[in-house]
């Protein structure tokens, strides 16, 4: 098996409710996945999940074979699984570098091998490749809401990620400024396998190899992009038809 | 932005500077005060530590505050009469105690840090007062002998020689203090305190942070009690009370709570305010004993008016 | 085992009051949102009533209670008139404040009524040694336990099983859906704060002859309430109960006996430690931290 993440009949309930019920998941290694849903449908749940900041009621979850269920969220950090959050979560009172500069380090402090000759340098790359230019000294706290999001994904990028969960990272962009999104989303490296959960339809239609979809908590459909579109289950989901 | 964080940029060392001649240019009196001044900022330099760069905002300094006080005055009644060894091991004293009680609090945020810190504060001073076989209640411990900073210097019988060894000690503690600030160790820990979920998605172990600046924090309150010892000659389970925790706190918000510098000047404000409205004759002069009230009133007058929300709006910790 | 009777039964009347005084701290903290670090100092006023106004009649007993639950009701509201300028200033100043106005009102309950700890005169029918087991027991202490209980008991319906108790309850788990239902926020932390006081002044009051009034009664009332709260978990009415309990043996037994006499205090912090690392980074953080 080369599942890099195996999913399998995870839940989360909160007292009758359930946030999420039964859902398998597998991702590859390189694989870009999209998870969808309309409103309610369980997929930050999922990504919380899988991120380790929830802890399911069932299931389980293996990560390179490994399980990680009951690990904290830093484990699984260090294991090789990053995200980003839907409000960008950035250290508002170090300089964008710092951020990246920290966010790269190991626990404690090091860097890690092969980045320790020019640790500052790599960060600045890091930074370039998300589209920010110009603001390293700029304190985290006074970037724009556009310009934390992509600081957050070179943070998320610096810990050498093999899993990168986006946490809907379109939210709160406009138009354009999901185009520029779209590009940085095609150009990252194809090593990662990517998880990324979305509102805007287009984006992940444009960016995925693969999509789930779910629907009160539940799986309803995986497929590509043609399959998806083109799937009545998953029509009836948006149109709010009960599973 | 306080006044007095606008004034730390111009240089721990020229505070320093400034300083180092009052032992000439003073009076007995106010070399006294400052040395005691020098104590407390020591404390309070501590609390900043914990609540402006940490996050965790603590009324229970004073604990590891007198846990090296005592541990300095049982060391001189037991002729160890080397300064530095007195400080060394009331540091180790008070980084030992923060070691044991870090688990209470680092797993807390917010209010809930208070709480707690605020319960071990007080939970520490009454050990103090009732362990009497160790501490002798609260009859305090008396540490008459004045000690010699190092094997072969002369000991500290004057009252300028005494400031001169508390500015030594608190300009080295505090100044390697702020040099591991600036190093990658103090960014971990603002960035713990700015974003705790961003640190974990970054594998970086939260916990294990603040237990390190918590003890740390230990460490310079445990040394300031060596000081006070060494400057009182005694000790009692008084020198940890509210008020101290009051008067430390109170600086830290004054000069700006990130601040290691501002607390030691935030110290100075405080004490010196404090001292010139005891001797007012307001009321009738009856201003002098009543330390609480002065302090109170300043803490509510400092709450209201100091707009920078405090402590800080760290919204991830709030 | 016998010589543990007394303190035992000392340690449950103890218990109880801490319980009355830590409900009410719970209570300001879990639905006013604000940690009251006055909270001792208004059980100090109950106390102070207490002593000044008994003076061994029945009447002036009930009169003492009903100034002292009423001022300290009084000063519970003065403090959310007092933290109406901190709107949007967060936890940290509001406590804060609280702990400004425990040192200034501290200083000057010192100054009014001395620096000495008062005698509170109880009514000659409850002044007297009552028989338990073959021990002699004071009988306010009797009388204080079984009425400690009743109020335990009442407040335990309250939050429990009336429509006010479920306010409180949907408040403390969240706050953010209750602010929808329309409440004046400003009224209910003056409620609560009022309510809270009211039940620290009663506690104060009623137990003026178990922890007396004088300069340091305000901090160690404190002290205990916190450690209570802390141990019990925040908005647990039974986790407070058995938390209150317990401090009140740990101080009334563990002070008594000659083996734990020199470590009463460290069982406090034992305790605390046990209790806190046993939920780790669980219940405390889940209210105040983001995720």
């Amino acid at each position: 098996m080369s599942d890099l993440l195996a999913v399998d009949g995870l839940g989360r309930r909160y007292g009758d409710l359930a946030a999420l019920d039964g859902v398998d998941l597998r991702v590859a290694p390189g694989d870009r996945l999209g998870l969808i849903g309309p409103n309610g449908a369980g997929k930050s749940t999922l990504l919380n999940l899988i991120a380790g900041s929830l802890r399911p009621t069932a299931g389980r979850i293996r990560f390179d074979g490994r399980d990680v269920t009951r690990l904290a969220p830093a484990r699984r950090a260090r294991l090789g699984i990053g995200r980003t959050h839907q409000h960008p979560a950035v250290w508002a009172s170090l300089p964008a570098l710092d951020n990246v500069l920290v966010a790269a380090r190991l626990p404690w402090g090091r860097f890690r091998a092969g980045r320790r000759a020019k640790p500052r340098e790599h960060a600045r790359e890091l930074l370039a490749g998300v589209g920010l230019t110009g603001v390293e000294q700029t304190l985290a706290g006074a970037l724009s809401h556009g310009q934390r999001r992509q600081l957050e994904l070179a943070m998320a990028l610096a810990g050498e990620p093999r899993l990168l969960l986006l946490d809907e990272p379109a939210a709160g962009l406009a138009p354009p400024e999901v185009e520029v999104l779209a590009s940085l989303l095609a150009s990252l490296p194809l090593t990662v396998a990517i998880l990324l959960v979305e509102h805007h339809l287009d984006l992940v239609y444009g960016f995925a190899d693969r999509i789930t979809v779910l629907h009160s908590g539940r799986h309803v459909h995986t497929g590509t992009v043609p399959e998806t579109r083109s799937s009545p289950e998953v029509a009836a989901a948006y149109a709010g038809v009960a599973p | 932005m306080s006044i007095l964080r606008r004034l730390t940029p111009l240089g721990f060392p020229a505070l320093i500077v400034v300083l180092l001649p009052m032992a000439w240019v003073l009076d007995d009196y106010a070399t006294k005060t400052l040395t005691s001044i020098l104590v407390l900022g020591l404390l309070a330099a501590s609390v900043a530590l914990l609540t402006g760069v940490a996050g965790l905002p603590t009324l229970g300094q004073t604990a590891p505050y007198l846990v090296g006080a005592y541990t300095a005055a049982t060391l001189v009644r037991h002729d160890v009469s080397i300064g530095v060894v007195q400080l060394l091991a009331a540091a180790a004293a008070g980084a030992l105690f923060s070691l044991v009680t870090a688990p209470l609090v680092v797993y807390a945020r917010g209010v809930v840090v208070l709480m707690i810190t605020l319960a071990l504060g007080e939970l520490t001073m009454t050990v103090a007062g009732r362990w009497k076989s160790v501490t002798h209640g609260t009859d305090g411990l008396l540490a008459f002998a004045a000690p010699a900073p190092l094997p072969g210097l002369v000991t500290l019988d004057t009252d300028r020689a005494t400031y001169l060894y508390v500015l030594t000690v608190v300009a080295v503690l505090v100044g390697v203090m702020l040099l591991v600030l600036r190093s990658p160790a103090g960014a971990l820990l603002r960035a713990a305190r700015d974003g705790e979920a961003r640190m974990r998605a970054s594998g970086h172990p939260v916990a294990g942070y603040l237990t390190v600046a918590y003890v740390a924090a230990g460490g310079l309150a445990g040394a300031a009690g060596s000081l006070l010892v060494t400057v009182e000659r005694y000790v009692s389970p008084g020198a940890g009370g509210f008020d101290i925790s009051a008067l430390v706190l109170l600086a830290v918000v004054i000069g700006g709570a990130t601040s290691l510098v501002g607390a030691l000047l935030g110290a100075g404000l405080v004490v010196a305010t404090r001292d010139w409205i005891a001797s007012r004759d307001w009321f009738g002069g009856s201003m002098a004993g009543h330390a609480p009230l002065v302090l109170g009133g300043l803490f509510i007058l400092c709450v209201y008016l100091l707009p920078r929300g405090l402590l800080g709006k760290r919204t991830a910790h709030e | 085992m016998d010589a543990y009777l007394i303190p035992a039964v000392d340690g449950v009347g103890y218990g109880l009051l801490l319980f009355v005084v830590a409900a009410g701290l719970t209570l300001a903290f879990g639905v006013g949102d604000v940690l009251n670090l006055a909270h001792g100092t208004l059980f100090a006023f109950g106390a102070y009533a207490a002593a000044k106004v008994s003076d061994g009649t029945w009447l002036s007993l009930a009169l003492a209670v009903l100034v002292g639950t009423a001022a300290a009701a009084a000063g519970g509201a003065v403090l959310s008139a007092l933290l109406v300028p901190l709107a949007g200033r967060g936890h940290l100043a509001q406590a804060l404040l609280t702990f400004g106005v425990a040192l200034v009102v501290g200083d000057l309950l010192v100054g009014l009524f001395g620096p000495d700890e008062l005698p509170v005169k109880v009514p000659a029918l409850l002044d007297r040694p009552v028989d338990i087991a073959g021990h002699s027991y004071p009988g306010y202490r009797l009388a204080f336990i079984g009425v400690a209980a009743l109020i335990a008991v009442v407040l335990y319906v309250v939050v429990a099983r009336t429509r006010v108790g479920s306010l409180v309850r949907a408040t403390v788990d969240d706050r953010d859906m209750v602010a929808t239902l329309g409440v004046n926020p400003f009224m209910v932390r003056t409620g609560v704060l009022a309510a809270g006081g009211a039940l620290a002044g009663l506690a104060g009051a009623l137990g003026a002859p178990i922890i007396g009034p004088g300069p340091r009664t305000a901090d160690l009332v404190l002290m205990l309430s916190l450690v209570v709260v802390v141990l019990g978990g925040l908005g647990s009415i039974g986790g407070a109960f058995v938390a209150a309990i317990a401090v009140g043996e740990i101080q009334t037994i563990g002070v008594t006996s000659e083996v734990t006499q020199d470590f009463a205090p460290f069982l406090l912090f034992g305790a605390m430690a046990v209790v806190l690392s046993a939920r780790a980074r669980g219940l405390l953080t889940s209210r105040r931290s983001a995720a």
